[in-house]
């Protein structure tokens, strides 16, 4: 009550009552939607391509993907027609092509990045315990 | 989180808004940081709320936007009959609002220190802004009824 006597009320006010501090309380509400402060220079890491390795295995999988298409096909109408013939050789091209990609992949994987490390620490910090 | 002008085009301001027993006056917001409003109440055939929390001092991000809520666990109770709008976070009510008529709303109960700014009030007690307390005054063309310095 003492409190209430010493500010002005009951009163009509032309400009706003200014209120000292930063008014500022632990928001309940966000503490689980806490916001990771990205800086400029980390921002553009995120950018970045994922590296030499990253890009061979993608270009590897496409590879992958094509060959056994073509393996499936050509297996499939070697059984419906018999002048198809379905060569070893486009079995083991897939297979190259798997295991360069399943290399390029693994190096990728196990060799450090800026990025690789940065979306690490963003990802542990959205999952801290609150 | 920059919050834009554009977040707020819909905004219609209220001639009169009753905040916990103080009366703002040709349009106006409870609070002003700087510039910024974190709560806004618009007109509409139920009050339209904007809601902003304080992430950090001085650093906001949008929860509510016209009447919508942005994040989970936010509960909002339209009710258009009476032209009441009560929004609460699990068992905590952080605003009843409702427009009396087109011109004039009432808000009996506020607790926005969930939302990380530290003012709360009902319409027995006044307004708790950092303990200064304001009950009963009318605010005639002003931009905010409590208003801090943003360094």
């Amino acid at each position: 009550m003492a409190q209430e006597n010493e500010n002005a009320n009951e009163r009509v006010h032309t400009s706003p009552i200014h209120v000292n501090g930063t008014m500022y309380v632990e928001p309940i509400i966000t503490k689980q939607y806490l916001t990771y402060s990205l800086p400029k220079h980390e921002f553009e890491e995120l950018l970045k391509n994922d590296g030499t390795f990253k890009l061979f295995g993608d270009a590897s999988l496409g590879a992958v993907i094509g060959l056994l298409v073509n393996c499936g096909a050509k297996k499939l109408g070697s059984l419906i027609d018999k002048d198809i013939h379905f060569d070893n050789w486009e079995f083991f091209a897939f297979l190259i092509a798997l295991f360069v990609m399943l290399v390029c992949y693994f190096i990728h994987w196990v060799c450090p990045s800026k990025k690789k490390r940065l979306k690490k620490e963003i990802i542990t910090e959205y999952n801290k315990e609150i | 989180m920059n919050i834009t002008d554009n977040e707020f085009k819909n905004y219609k301001p209220i001639n009169e808004v009753n905040i916990c027993s103080n009366f703002l006056m040709g349009g106006g917001f409870l609070v002003g940081y700087g510039e910024f409003a974190p709560l806004r109440i618009g007109s509409g055939e139920i009050p339209i709320i904007w809601l902003s929390t304080q992430i950090a001092p001085n650093r906001w991000m949008p929860i509510v936007k016209e009447n919508e809520a942005l994040i989970s666990n936010l509960n909002i109770v339209k009710e258009y009959e009476k032209r009441k709008i009560t929004i609460s976070f699990g068992s905590k009510v952080l605003l009843v609002a409702e427009m009396v008529n087109d011109n004039y709303c009432r808000v009996p109960n506020l607790d926005l220190r969930l939302t990380g700014v530290n003012i709360f009030g009902d319409e027995l007690t006044g307004l708790n802004a950092n303990n200064t307390i304001s009950k009963n005054n009318r605010f005639v063309g002003v931009k905010f009824l409590f208003g801090m310095d943003v360094k």
